[in-house]
């Protein structure tokens, strides 16, 4: 799986109303749009159907359509998504421990300024 | 059981000492990790982070110090949205800067439950032979931060009632799903539950907001839901078996005594917005009314609030001597934080439904002084209780989050299913429900036949834990 994969299951998955989706689609074979969004009575079908193409994007779930209908389903290859989401989740931290760090010595502030900022 | 071992790596300009010191600031902008807040540095102590998994809000969780060496290493165990281990190693490069080598380890199982609960893995699976007995709780969400000692004590229970020859004679087997403090994700995580082959009963330690969807849903499927925390009561049926203290339970008594001590009679009452909450209010303005005090405001905010200011705006103008507060999880922590930042603790007296041990590590010296009354807190000085909290401290370490009235409700209510199987001869609905009538459990809390609870401790928060005040009767005990 490369970084780019990685980050499209992070991002997709760094949202509850996607997983909430994504949890709903994989209790079934199948699911339609109409029924996704049925299930979600705060959410339009607009939104629906936005948080559905991050996650057919990420690969995390395919679409079959039918006439006007679109039917989503859990794309099998699974555990792997879940293994890249956890490594994102921590290597996205670390990266932005790197970029303060760095942002802080370029303004030429020591980065410790601020845990001795705490402590006061 | 196996694990998934990630390994990261960084390197970065500052020397090890600086970079060691960045831990556990509270700033977001160095990444949730090192972002963490953690204020004390020392082995067990509680690290508060905010994950950025809620969308564009953070969403909360929680870790724990297990040990560190300064500017070497820091070990953490991460309790929730999930479980793992985090090992921070920093070794000195010769440019005077730091490699920075970021361990994580996380079970097998922890994988599975994650990817089940995202619908892609299938990680319940049938045990032969095994009990499976579902637990639906929260563990992320604004009630997430509380959820690792729950999932503690039920395995805890669950470990105890199998060396004890297991029910009719087969081992339970604990399957564990999160309702993410929503009642849309906790539907589905009943449905999945409810899928499980043989599934006995489920246990639930979550809102009533859940409690409300998913209740119908195990009665239509015909399973036993043992429900555990405080909260409303509700149409009663067979299969749904409540054990937790009731709105009554907890204010009948304690409000008064309060309003006794401080020589006050005005009140706020002020909450999420969802049904428990609104039901302590009622229940609270009843009380109230009835020891001849006033209500002078009422403030409810949705659960995963960011700001309480319109809230501590309307107590600020209402001039009261006392706040009923019943906000939940990650919202009571940062409502009491603002209103103690807000200067108010010194002159209002706060009584919060949900104030238990667990919820005092998070608030520190901000909750001191806060009143609750509920059937168990850690300092409960029985016999029962030590004998319980040396097996927790056994299995889990000294580094485990502390025992909460929450987790210790589940505690109990898994022992009285095991002990009402046997009695009634079976696993089964019918079984159960008959075995419930005759048998109980002699844990830490007081309790009657079936787990229904007689009396409740008045407890205190202070900087370091709850202090037990008084031993209050439950409503239906009182005369």
């Amino acid at each position: 799986m490369s970084p780019s994969d990685s980050d499209a299951i992070f991002s997709a998955l760094a949202d509850p109303t996607r997983r909430a989706i994504l949890s709903l689609i994989g209790e079934h074979e199948e699911l339609a749009a109409g029924e996704i969004a049925a299930h979600f009575d705060t959410l339009g079908r607009t939104a629906v159907s936005s948080h559905l193409r991050i996650l057919r994007l990420a690969g995390l779930v395919s679409e079959r359509r039918d006439g006007r209908f679109r039917h989503y389903s859990v794309t099998p290859t699974p555990a792997d998504a879940v293994v890249a989401f956890l490594t994102s989740v921590y290597q996205n931290s670390l990266e932005q421990l790197a970029s303060a760090v760095q942002d802080a010595s370029a303004a030429g502030e020591a980065p410790s300024d601020r845990a001795e900022e705490r402590s006061a | 059981m196996g694990e998934l071992v990630l390994n990261n790596e960084t390197q970065l300009a500052v020397g090890p000492s600086e970079l060691f010191a960045l831990f556990g600031s509270g700033d977001p902008s160095l990444g949730w990790l090192f972002g963490a807040e953690a204020p004390r540095l020392r082995p067990g102590s509680l690290v508060r982070l905010a994950l950025p998994l809620g969308g564009l809000a953070r969403s909360p969780g929680t870790a724990r110090v297990l040990s560190y060496q300064p500017n070497r290493r820091i070990d953490l165990i991460h309790e929730t949205p999930w479980a793992g281990r985090v090992v921070c190693r920093f070794d000195p490069l010769d440019t005077g800067g730091t490699r920075l080598r970021v361990r994580i380890t996380i079970d097998d199982g922890e994988v599975a439950r994650l990817g089940a609960e995202l619908g892609l893995l299938d990680g319940y699976e049938a045990g032969l032979r095994q009990v499976p007995l579902g637990l639906l709780i929260s563990l992320s969400g604004a009630a997430g931060i509380l959820g690792r000692s729950t999932v503690n004590c039920a395995q805890l229970a669950v470990k105890e009632i199998n060396a004890d020859g297991g029910v009719m004679g087969r081992n339970v087997r604990l399957v564990v799903a999160d309702d993410a403090t929503d009642p849309g994700v906790g539907a589905i995580a009943m449905r999945r539950l409810s899928r499980t082959p043989g599934l006995a009963a489920v246990v639930g330690m979550h809102s009533s907001a859940t409690y409300a969807v998913t209740a119908p849903m195990a009665v239509a499927e015909g399973i036993p839901y043992l429900y555990t925390p405080t909260s409303e009561p509700t149409a009663p049926h067979p299969l749904l078996v409540r054990f937790g203290e009731t709105p009554l339970d907890q204010l009948h008594r304690a409000l008064p005594r309060m309003a006794a001590q401080t020589g006050g009679s005005r009140w706020f009452l002020a909450g999420n917005d969802y049904s428990w909450p609104r039901a302590i209010g009622a229940t609270a303005r009843a009380v109230i009314e009835r020891m001849g005090g006033h209500v002078a405001g009422e403030g409810y905010l949705p659960l995963g609030s960011q700001t309480f200011e319109p809230v501590l705006a309307a107590i600020q103008r209402s001039g009261v001597d006392h706040v009923v507060s019943s906000f939940v999880g990650q919202d009571h922590v940062c409502f009491q934080r603002d209103f103690a930042a807000h200067g108010l603790r010194e002159s209002i007296r706060t009584f919060a439904p949900l104030m238990d041990d667990a919820v005092v590590e998070h608030l520190g010296e901000s909750g001191e002084g806060t009143w609750n009354a509920l059937g168990y807190f850690v300092a409960l000085d029985t016999s029962e209780n030590r004998e319980f909290l040396r097996r927790y401290a056994d299995r889990f370490g000294s580094c485990s989050p502390p025992v909460s009235a929450a987790a210790e409700g589940v505690y109990e209510a898994i022992h009285t299913w095991a002990r009402s199987c046997r009695a009634g001869g079976g696993t089964d609905p019918t079984a159960l429900l008959s075995g419930l009538r005759k048998s109980s459990f002699k844990g830490p809390r007081r309790c009657a036949r079936g787990g229904r609870l007689e009396s409740l401790l008045l407890g205190e928060a202070t900087a370091s834990g709850v202090r037990v005040l008084d031993e209050l009767p439950a409503a239906t005990q009182a005369s």
